[in-house]
């Protein structure tokens, strides 16, 4: 309902509903929007079909004959009666009753604030077939077997021919003028009125919510949101894809950076490698130069190596024979000794054995005592001479000898002779051993003084071997270089090869650079247009909010308004107390700051005129202006109110089509209100065929009809009574 | 019968709409420009002038920003500042 129009009920067309078997009215509506808004009235006695009438619009456009309706409704009950009692005689006649159906057909004339005016004909029929009889409970019934029901929506933009909708743009459009909530509101049941105040609670929001969305503004910037916000989210979209190729871009340059980084890096460790290399094969061409100013043959320095051997070996064998030499001249010392006390070592055995003997032979008294006593002796001073190691003075030795001699005298017996022969013998002995040992030492004197003779004279001369050393110097850096130019010239192999790879690795990088720049977007301006449209999306938000908050305070407000505008006596209320849960009260002048609401609030009249006030103001906030139906408008309320609301409700629903369904004493109430207006009487004499007639409005006329009305209801009340008593008399 | 001026609501009514919520917000002329456009189109496309396309929609919101880029730029930067100072 996003454009502004209104809509008018132009024609009402019936056939077999309830007491209408067949009506047909067409209402005055204006061709243009300036034009005074007829108001149509229906009056008729109790009974008439004023209700049925306003059913029958109600079960057109919403398939339902009132808001307690469950949808199973059988609407042949509302098939008229006269009929129905005709086809039950044919029936038992034997005669065949044809298919029949109850039509209901509604045509609406949009006129929008451009001047275009539209027709919307809504028609939906009951076809019902196969009838038979049943007997129930003593009565004979009328049934059918089958029953269709087909809804037609045609739609007519003059000067154009009628088009048929589908059944969904009928419901669609319904719901748009009509949404669900609203139902009860604009078709206005005063009887229900309080109910629908006090407890559909939920209804209340939903509708105000609904009024809300319907806003011709509230409804137009939502419509625009939900397209500024997928372009936003495009655009977002755009943006974040350009955003990651101008990322991807962006990668590839700094990697291409570091790349190029990583080159330089290399090249520098090149020209580093290649400095040293070029230092290294310098210094080994300066080695080798000096080692051509030595001029060393390969020969010479063979020679040169061989004479440094040869030097080392004599050296080591002049060494040794030096300890020989050492050895063997301490051995000649030895030697001496040896000598000296081998000879005494001879003496000692033999005295030893003398004396042991002499001792024997004294003992057994076989030597002459002179002797051996002598003997004993000199045997003994010899052997404590031998004990105490001491040098034997030469006259202590010629003392022993002439002792030795004297003890060889010829007084000696055989035993002494033996034994100075035996010690002859051994000491002849002694001299070859000595000399042997001599020459020994003679042959170690002489191998010495020929060792000398050879460690003393070196066969390479000073100068060569300075030169040499230089050289093997010389050789031994020449050598040292090579592995270090070997290895440097190994890594600048390696370098160079890197340094290759990153090159390809940069080309790499490169290509992808360019393609990926290809791709590339200009990221200022999807952003930018993301930007204007989120923020104007936001700044749409918050007039769509701060409208919201306009429509429900001008409601709270209009709604206060009207009710002050209505409520007597005035002088007592101060006003109208909404909350947001939309429950209604009311605030007394005495008690200003105290809501009288919940179940202490206000009475069923007092909510009547809440709930009429209410409807008031939210029939202002409708882009689209559509009929209001109004059953029994005045309901419970008081004479005061009656008269106030009758006086007051030409203005209030001002440019909207205004319908009301009045008892003969509510258009006594409302007189003022609908003289000259357009009316009709549901005159409905036999209680069957109920026809509707337009009638004069002067408040006159009125009078005099409401008279007739009046009449009618006691013969009508006086007939119900009469057909009572024939029921029960039979 | 004196006609009870408080209960016409359609005088009342008729100013709770947009444009005089606009006349209120302090918004830059972008944005008003843009959104008078679109309200423009809306109406275009209401009267059953033009079709509604979100393309249409794209290319305004594209001319209203090459038109006041330099004003959007700016804003966009006081509002970086704005954050960054928070």
């Amino acid at each position: 309902m996003s454009k502004e129009s209104t809509v008018f009920l132009q024609r009402i067309k019936i056939r077999n509903w309830a007491q209408y078997e067949d009506l047909e009215l067409e209402f005055p509506v204006p061709q243009k929007l300036d034009e005074e808004m007829p108001i149509i009235f229906f009056i008729g006695r109790n009974g008439a079909g004023k209700t049925r009438l306003f059913q029958a619009i109600r079960l057109v456009l919403f398939g339902e004959t009132d808001s307690a309706f469950e949808g199973t409704k059988d609407f042949f009950e509302f098939f008229p009666l006269k009929k129905k009692e005709q086809f039950i005689k044919k029936l038992l006649k034997g005669e065949h009753i044809p298919n029949q159906s109850i039509l209901i057909s509604l045509t609406f004339k949009e006129i929008t604030t451009e001047g275009i005016i539209c027709l919307h004909k809504f028609t939906k029929t009951f076809l019902f077939s196969n009838f038979f009889l049943r007997q129930k409970e003593g009565k004979i019934n009328l049934q059918y077997k089958e029953m269709e029901t087909s809804i037609k929506y045609h739609y007519r933009e003059p000067p154009n021919t009628w088009a048929e909708k589908t059944e969904n743009e009928f419901k669609s459009k319904i719901n748009l003028w009509f949404p669900i909530e609203t139902r009860d509101f604009y078709f206005f049941d005063g009887e229900k009125l309080n109910e629908l105040m006090v407890k559909n609670q939920d209804k209340k929001v939903k509708f105000i919510n609904d009024i809300i969305l319907r806003k011709s503004d509230h409804y137009k910037i939502t419509q625009i949101l939900n397209t500024t916000k997928t372009l936003q989210e495009q655009f977002q979209q755009k943006a974040n894809k350009i955003k990651r190729k101008n990322d991807l871009v962006r990668q590839s340059q700094q990697s291409i950076k570091a790349v190029e980084e990583d080159i330089k890096n290399i090249q520098r460790q090149i020209k580093s490698t290649e400095d040293l290399i070029y230092k290294l094969k310098k210094q080994q061409e300066e080695i080798e130069n000096k080692l051509k100013e030595l001029e060393l043959s390969k020969e010479k320095v063979e020679q040169i190596k061989e004479n440094k051997t040869k030097i080392q070996q004599f050296q080591e064998i002049n060494q040794k024979l030096q300890i020989e030499y050492t050895k063997l001249t301490n051995s000649l010392g030895d030697n001496s000794r040896k000598i000296y006390d081998f000879e005494w070592i001879l003496i000692w055995d033999v005295l030893n054995e003398v004396l042991k003997d002499l001792e024997d032979k004294y003992q057994k008294n076989i030597i002459p005592s002179k002797l051996n006593k002598s003997m004993y002796d000199v045997i003994l001073a010899r052997k404590r001479c031998i004990c105490s190691k001491t040098e034997l003075t030469e006259e202590q030795e010629r003392n022993i000898r002439a002792e030795r001699e004297l003890a060889i005298d010829e007084r000696l017996n055989d035993e002494a002779r033996r034994f100075l022969e035996l010690l002859k013998s051994k000491r002849e002995a002694i001299p070859e051993k000595i000399q042997q040992i001599i020459k020994h030492r003679e042959e170690c004197i002489k191998h010495i003084k020929r060792l000398q003779e050879l460690g003393d004279k070196p066969s390479v001369d000073e100068n060569q071997e300075e030169k040499f050393i230089q050289f093997m110097s010389l050789v031994q850096e020449k050598t040292d270089i090579l592995p270090k130019l070997s290895a440097a010239e190994e890594s600048l192999k390696n370098l160079k090869e890197e340094l290759e790879g990153m090159e390809l690795v940069k080309q790499e990088e490169l290509d992808l650079l360019v393609r990926r720049k290809a791709a590339e977007g200009r990221i200022e301006d999807a952003d930018l247009w993301e930007y204007v449209t989120r923020k104007t999306n936001k700044t749409l938000e918050n007039c769509r909010n701060k409208l919201k908050e306009q429509i429900i305070q001008y409601i709270k407000d209009q709604t206060g308004t009207t009710f002050l505008a209505l409520i007597e006596p005035k002088e007592e209320y101060a006003g109208v107390y909404i909350d947001d849960n939309w429950n209604f009260g009311y605030y007394m002048k005495d008690c200003p700051n105290i809501p009288i609401v919940g179940e202490n609030g206000p009475s069923k009249g007092q909510y009547h005129i809440l709930g009429l006030s209410f409807l008031h103001s939210i029939s202002g906030t409708t882009s689209c202006k559509i009929p209001i139906f109004f059953d029994t408008p005045l309901g419970r309320i008081d004479e005061i109110h009656k008269a106030n609301i009758g006086k007051n409700l030409p203005y209030m629903f001002e440019g909207t089509q205004v319908i009301l369904f009045l008892t003969g004493s509510e258009a006594k109430d409302m007189i003022e209100f609908i003289s000259g207006r357009h009316g009709y009487l549901i005159k409905n004499e036999n209680n069957y065929q109920a026809k509707c007639e337009p009638i004069e409005t002067t408040e006159y006329d009125i009078e005099q009809t409401l008279e007739r009305i009046e009449k009618e209801n006691i013969q009508w009340e006086q007939q119900i009574k009469e057909t009572k008593i024939i029921v029960e008399g039979d | 019968m004196s006609k009870n001026k408080s209960l016409n609501l359609n005088q009342i009514f008729s100013k709770i709409k947009l444009i005089n919520i606009l006349k209120d917000e302090n918004i830059p002329d972008w944005q008003r420009e843009l959104i008078e456009e679109l309200w423009k189109y809306y109406e275009q496309f209401e009267n059953g002038i033009v079709l509604w396309s979100l393309d249409y929609i794209s290319d305004l919101v594209k001319s209203v920003t090459e038109k006041y880029k330099e004003q959007i730029e700016e804003e966009i930067r006081e509002g970086e500042k704005g954050e960054i100072l928070q």
